[in-house]
């Protein structure tokens, strides 16, 4: 982004906007004529665009229709639809007739999304489309409160539905609404609950006020400032508390323009049409943009590679200087730089839109590799961390205070402490209320003074970052007492393409194995070096392909110690998923559900093992 | 309001010999159908915590109640504990948009499973609905309901699997 265009701050405070559609409600005040949001229309293959004075107005029509449902303020509606226009208007209209609102995965099983909709006592859903509706229809028994389900697109296969009515929106939005007033809640009253994924056992509702959720996205502004001129382009779901504070209330409240993204797959395409200046992600799609860049330089030869390494080491320095570490280059190196942002850099981020001048990365670690090498190409990537009962960004790093390594420092108001095991305590505003109907599981999560656990192993430096070091529970202790944190050897692992998906177990064993699903077209690639068939299911049993992995893992570990090695593997292509109950809608490990799968697999690993060396 | 069918009342035996009786939904049944639903949930001890007890809201439990019994029929399965009536299952149908065929679904109590129960309510509701001249009764069943859809093929229905929609099958039984 130029950074001689004018910039001009415009934030809606917390204590403003009282409540989320109290916030909803100044921006369209504010900046009537402003670009609120940028939709695709499939019909015509073009970018719809929504001013701030027409959302208020589809909102309105909506609250109205949704006034007519007779619900009584506190009562659940849920909504199964991906990021888009109407799940804004849906949510806008419910918050602003105090009913809570209970955001879905429409990528969720639906066993989850029925147990979700039972546990929250759902009164009402709004999904795309019938097939949605369906999958849900043998299940019906378990969420007996659903009176009314709103389908967007008409279609000819609507089920009986015992009991539920099913209306389509074009019916069921009233043309010319009587304006319906709206009601005032209150701000520490619950207006939302999320379901985290649980790795393990059923998924539990965060219960979040409307003041948890301002003062964070508000807290987050003060580290990460947001424009009226800026442009977000949304595909995390917003279904995550990260997307929905961040990705959707922040830029209201900045009075931003949000475009959503049409999918996942169309991403590449979209962030060329739509060129956004922020960038809200999960590190995932930062990897993916590496991978993509780290393929290209092997396509491309040795003098492209060179090049891109002196790119990425003078942009190192550079941005070390900035930071207060480490001398500035040269003249000499500066000119170089000019050259090769031109050459290279610039190309690089032209895959991101050209316009990015701020990327964010939360939800999962990132490793330090991608973001030095994006901090290098000159993209302030910034890292932070949150959990949704959080509400859900509890640190995150500024652009003049940047370690890629570290999750940054916690945003004002938020306070830190590190408890028993290392284990990272929170307090603030944004701490959620508690979990929905679960009594245990709130006091389990709280302690007797009030600090949030978040299970996760965390350490503070004398700056005040933090670093966190591992999942509380998901340490893994061998026989010989050593300790290991399996995720980042996933993540080191998942690094080279051949592995799409890493487990990692050892718990009480002599040593550390894995689990691994690779990527079929790299593995074709390695069948034919070996000269062996890549449909034939015994050729991933071939001592010489897993020979040849664990040289890989090695490679790829050598920073590890010795203990944490990987040393037996078991290989397959088929993928861990949603579907299959093995990863949750936010891609983690569902490590219990691969273990009980892969049991057999796993003695297998540890079968007749001497301790080796 | 339709006439009660006080000719379908059934009384049976379950598989361990309890005594059930099988009936058609009555509207002043709604207290124990109300019941029957709260008994589903699995974590019905936190609902009272929370003062929202999982049940029907007025509308619907009025609507599965206050049946016609002829587009919309649904037998009970109850049985006697302390001299009071305890619902353990239901099974219903809903005339279809197609005027001869019907959707049905049915649940039981967990603890009331195996015992036999489902095989008669919908022995009786398949032989109303062929009475009332419905020709098929058909419904969604999820794919994983093994289960089920072992019953299911047990009591005649035919498994189709929707194109495009892995999660649920479809069943079909000719009356």
């Amino acid at each position: 982004m130029d950074a001689r265009l004018p910039l001009t701050l415009d934030v809606i405070t917390s204590a403003e906007a009282g409540t989320l559609p109290g916030l909803f409600l100044r921006r369209c005040e504010r900046t009537p004529d402003g670009e609120g949001y940028r939709q695709h229309d499939a019909a015509s293959g073009t970018w719809k665009s929504y001013r701030w004075r027409e959302m208020s107005a589809h909102a309105a029509r909506w609250r109205a229709s949704l006034a007519r449902e007779g619900l009584a303020p506190g009562e659940r509606v849920a909504v199964l639809l991906g990021n888009s226009v109407e799940w804004v208007c849906f949510d806008q209209a419910a918050q602003s007739l105090g009913l809570v609102l209970v955001p879905l995965y429409t990528t969720d099983s639906p066993e989850n999304i029925a147990y979700i909709l039972g546990d929250c006592a759902a009164r009402l859903l709004l999904v795309g489309g019938v097939g949605q509706w369906r999958v849900l229809v043998p299940l019906h028994a378990r969420f007996p409160q659903l009176s009314r389900v709103l389908c967007l697109s008409r279609s000819a296969n609507v089920p009986v539905t015992f009991g539920v009515e099913v209306r389509f929106t074009a019916d069921w939005l009233l043309a010319d609404a009587e304006p319906v007033s709206m009601r005032v809640a209150d701000p520490h009253g619950l207006a939302t609950i999320v379901y985290t994924s649980g790795t393990t056992g059923r998924p539990k509702g965060a219960m979040l006020s409307h003041r948890n959720i301002l003062a964070n996205a508000e807290a987050v502004t003060r580290i990460v400032p947001a424009y009226l001129e800026d442009v977000f382009l949304s595909f995390l779901p917003l279904s995550h508390a990260f997307e929905r504070t961040t990705g959707y209330y922040l830029p209201i409240m900045a009075g931003s323009c949000v475009a959503y993204a049409r999918s996942i797959q169309d991403l590449p395409e979209d962030l060329l049409a739509i060129r956004p200046t922020v960038l809200v992600s999960v590190p995932r799609i930062y990897e993916r943009v590496h991978a993509k860049l780290q393929q290209q330089l092997a396509d491309k030869g040795f003098p492209a590679r060179v090049l891109f390494g002196w790119t990425e080491a003078i942009g190192w320095r550079r941005f070390e200087a900035m930071q207060g570490r480490g001398r500035k280059p040269g003249t000499g190196a500066e000119l170089v730089w000019a050259v090769l942002r031109h050459l290279v850099a610039d190309k690089v981020l032209s895959r991101l839109g050209g316009r990015l001048r701020l990327a964010v990365s939360g939800g999962a670690p990132l490793h330090p590799k991608i973001s030095h090498c994006f901090l290098a190409l000159g993209l302030p990537l910034l890292q932070g961390y949150g959990l949704t009962e959080a509400a859900p960004v509890v640190t995150g790093n500024r652009e003049e205070d940047n370690v890629p390594e570290s999750v940054g420092a916690p945003l004002s108001g938020v306070e830190l402490k590190i408890g028993e095991k290392d284990e990272l305590l929170v307090k603030g505003p944004n701490v959620m209320l508690g979990y929905w109907s679960r009594p245990e599981e709130t006091r389990k999560a709280f302690d007797a003074q009030g600090w949030l656990h978040t299970g996760d192993q965390a350490r503070i430096d004398d700056r005040g970052r933090v670093y966190i070091m591992g999942r509380l529970k998901e340490i893994l202790v061998m026989s010989t007492g050593e300790k290991v944190a399996p995720n980042d050897i996933e993540m080191a692992i998942t690094q080279d393409p051949l592995f799409d998906q890493a487990m990692v177990v050892g718990e009480g064993k002599p040593y550390i194995a894995a689990l691994l699903v690779l990527n079929a077209a790299a593995w074709r690639e390695v069948a034919a070096v070996f000269a062996l068939d890549p449909d034939a299911p015994a050729s991933l049993g071939q001592q010489r392909v897993r020979d040849r992995v664990l040289e890989k893992l090695h490679e790829l570990l050598r920073s590890f110690p010795g203990h944490a090695q990987v040393r037996a593997v078991r290989l397959s292509l088929e993928p861990w998923t949603i579907e299959n109950g093995l990863i949750t809608p936010t891609m983690k490990l569902k490590r219990s559900e691969i273990e009980l799968q892969f049991a057999a697999a796993i003695r297998d690993l540890y079968a007749g093992h001497a301790i080796p060396v | 309001m339709a006439d009660y069918p006080y000719h379908l009342v059934q009384h049976r035996v379950l598989f361990d010999g309890t005594p059930v009786t099988i009936r058609p939904i009555h509207q002043e049944d709604s207290g124990m159908e109300q019941e029957f639903v709260r008994h589903l949930s699995p974590d019905s001890r936190y609902y009272r915590f929370m003062g929202t007890l999982l049940e029907l809201p007025p509308g619907k439990l009025k609507y599965f109640t206050d049946i016609d019994y002829e587009r919309h029929m649904a037998f009970v399965a109850t049985i006697t504990q302390e001299g009071k009536e305890i619902e353990i299952g239901v099974a219903r149908y809903v005339a279809a948009e197609k005027s001869d065929s019907c959707e049905f679904a049915i649940t039981v109590d967990d603890a009331w499973q195996g015992t036999g129960v489902a095989g008669l309510l919908m022995i009786a509701l398949q032989e109303t609905a062929r009475q009332r001249g419905f020709r098929i009764m058909e419904g969604l069943v999820l794919a994983t309901n093994r289960q089920m859809l072992k019953f299911a093929r047990q009591l005649g229905f035919k498994i189709h699997h929707e194109p495009g929609e892995g999660d649920t099958v479809h069943i079909e039984l000719q009356l």
